[in-house]
């Protein structure tokens, strides 16, 4: 494995990463800083060799990396920024461990490690994967554009080419850094979003609460397959939480960059898997809700359309533009749309397939595991206990929870080809980090932690 | 006011009850741990086997290496960069008693970057050779005219199409 190439990729994703929080006056602390600079270092770096192909500047190594190293640079520039948020990771750098912990960290580790393993060694494997952006990215290396002989082939069967240039960007990137089968920038997100969660979760729970809830998080066997198996969805789970994650900091009294940041990291999740942008809309009423008697109408819209507005424009550029003024074939988007949208009853219908063939169906088990329930459960305790008064944190995280509970079947309704076998299955995956989110604030969890807090 | 246990003690039992919820996890999600540990035994005999190509024999199976061979034999015969091969369904080397799940086109040019169409395609013009199965071996052929072409056509497209 050509390990330098990848520490020094993962160091040029991070500089950027640190850039971007910069650029938007994001202030963390380093145990949540670190693996967020790595995330948004893999989503900045794939939109490098989309803009490339964008401007015809044909794909080869040195374009891509000149353009990588160019693109962390340019998003240092603001000096003044970037150096305090340099400093003060620096200054800040604390580790603790506890004794109890070691046993989680270690299965943990272990878990983690197979999971590189197998996307490092395994070649690309979903047909997804082989039929779209994996064949567009071989090419692409071969022919130095990712608008290559691959469209000159029979295309009839799969739609997977015109899909957005996320994982196409990505693979040309990590094949050029030596990597055959690429994959790799799947380990980067996965390996950061675990530091991430373990982070979040202990900010608000007993440590050993927080080893516990992740473990029953990564033991979700659909969700841990997709982090060997490279596609758009668990990347999409990611970064849809991170804006989640993002708007409940500002609804907690941070400033108005972090809705910015919000919206930018919502724009990420839609350039990964362009449906994203209807559940975007589907925040707007809790924006609303939030902010409702502290700001006049305008103010109010003005905060929605400021949501909206990157998912708007990266869905107008890397799905109606590319695919309308660059591609060789044409591939109609609004042909997909359901033409008949006065029926609900296809909405109903995958409403209800939803819980009896996926969740609670017999493949239910070996496709999320029992983490459902875990959910379920703990949610009835609290709501009893708590007669329904939840905290306002845990009332957004569980809002996003129901956004994709109910925009899943809305978007198998919306758009017929979103299937439930394949679309609707994985895109169930991003409902379990906004369920562990929510779990971390649970205040039966929460007053466990206390009790286990008193023991060290 | 609760007695707090000293920290030694303290943590000591916290250590006991995570041991204790691992535990329970692993239980409760068996099979699932299971499959890990099937990983990881894998582990060294794939850390022996470096070769990508092997990689994908290993991972494709038959797909990989029933695509490669039609490939090659037009690769060999100088013909490669000029065939449009139609390839039968599976469910027709199904028939024929040939364990070889097609690959669509552009999984099948991403494997051997040999050019092909399915029997349903909407394009027929280019076609110039074709696959069958011939005393239960995949045999390749030069299309000869146009009647020829529909036939085949007509007859691959008796069998179920799938992805």
């Amino acid at each position: 494995m050509n390990i330098v190439a990848l520490l020094l990729l993962t160091l040029l994703q991070f500089i950027s990463g640190i850039g971007v929080l910069a650029l938007f006056n994001i202030s963390l602390r380093n145990g949540l800083k670190i693996p967020l600079a790595l995330l948004l270092g893999v989503a900045v770096s794939s939109f490098v060799p989309f803009v490339l192909q964008l401007l015809y500047v044909p794909l080869t190594a040195f374009s891509v990396f000149s353009a990588l190293v160019m693109t962390a640079l340019l998003l240092n520039i603001n000096m003044a920024r970037t150096a305090e948020q340099w400093a003060a990771m620096f200054r800040n750098i604390r580790f603790t461990l506890k004794l109890y912990e070691l046993p989680f960290i270690l299965l943990i580790t272990a878990i983690v490690l197979i999971s590189v393993w197998r996307c490092y060694y395994l070649p690309p494997t979903p047909r997804d994967l082989t039929s779209g952006p994996e064949v567009l990215a071989e090419y692409a290396v071969r022919e130095h554009t990712m608008i290559n002989s691959v469209f000159n082939v029979d295309l009839d069967s799969t739609n997977n080419p015109y899909k957005p240039a996320f994982i196409t960007s990505l693979q040309i990137i990590y094949k050029y850094a030596g990597f055959p089968f690429g994959q790799l920038w799947l380990c980067v997100i996965f390996v950061s979003f675990m530091l991430l969660l373990y982070q979040l979760l202990c900010e608000n729970l007993h440590r050993l609460l927080a080893g516990v809830l992740l473990l029953c998080f990564l033991a979700i066997p659909e969700m841990y397959a997709y982090t060997f198996m490279a596609l758009f969805d668990y990347s999409n789970a990611v970064f849809f939480f991170l804006s989640v994650y993002c708007l409940t900091l500002y609804f907690g009294g941070k400033s108005r960059h972090y809705l910015y940041f919000a919206a930018w990291l919502m724009g990420i999740a839609t350039y990964i898997r362009p449906e994203t942008l209807v559940l975007a809309f589907f925040f707007i009423p809790l924006l609303v809700y939030r902010q409702w008697g502290s700001q006049s109408i305008r103010q109010l819209a003005q905060d929605a359309a400021t949501f909206v507005t990157p998912a708007l424009l990266l869905y107008a550029v890397s799905v109606v533009c590319y695919n309308s003024y660059y591609l060789p074939a044409q591939y109609e988007v609004s042909n997909l749309i359901n033409p008949h949208p006065l029926q609900l009853r296809p909405f109903f219908d995958r409403f209800a397939d939803m819980h009896t063939r996926l969740l609670f169906g017999s493949r239910g088990v070996s496709l999320y595991g029992y983490f459902m329930v875990l959910f379920v459960v703990l949610l009835l305790v609290e709501a009893v206990m708590y007669k329904l008064r939840f905290s306002f944190t845990a009332r957004v995280w569980l809002y996003a929870v129901l956004v994709v509970y109910i925009g899943l079947p809305f978007l198998g309704y919306l758009l017929p080809l979103v299937d439930l076998q394949h679309s609707t299955k994985r895109g169930l995956l991003k409902i379990f980090p906004l369920m562990l989110l929510y779990l971390a604030h649970n205040q039966a969890l929460a007053k466990i932690s206390a009790r286990l807090g008193r023991w060290g | 006011m609760q007695a707090t246990v000293p920290n030694r003690r303290g943590g000591l039992l916290l250590l006991l009850t995570g041991l204790l919820a691992i535990s329970l996890i692993i239980a409760v999600n068996r099979s699932w741990f299971n499959r890990i540990a099937e990983y990881w035994r894998a582990f060294p005999l794939q850390a022996a086997q470096s070769d990508p190509e092997a990689r994908k024999i290993s991972r494709y199976g038959n797909a990989y290496i029933l695509s490669r061979s039609i490939a090659l034999s037009l690769e060999k015969a100088g013909k490669k960069e000029t065939a449009l091969v139609l390839l039968p369904p599976t469910s027709y080397f199904k028939a024929k008693g040939l364990d070889y799940h097609v690959p669509e086109p552009a999984v099948f040019y991403y494997y051997t970057s040999l050019k092909t169409v399915r029997p349903d395609t909407r394009d027929t013009a280019g076609i110039n050779y074709v696959v069958s199965v011939e005393n239960k071996d995949i045999a390749i052929r030069k299309i000869r005219d146009k009647q020829q072409l529909s036939n085949i056509l007509a007859e691959y497209r008796k069998y179920t199409i799938t992805l």
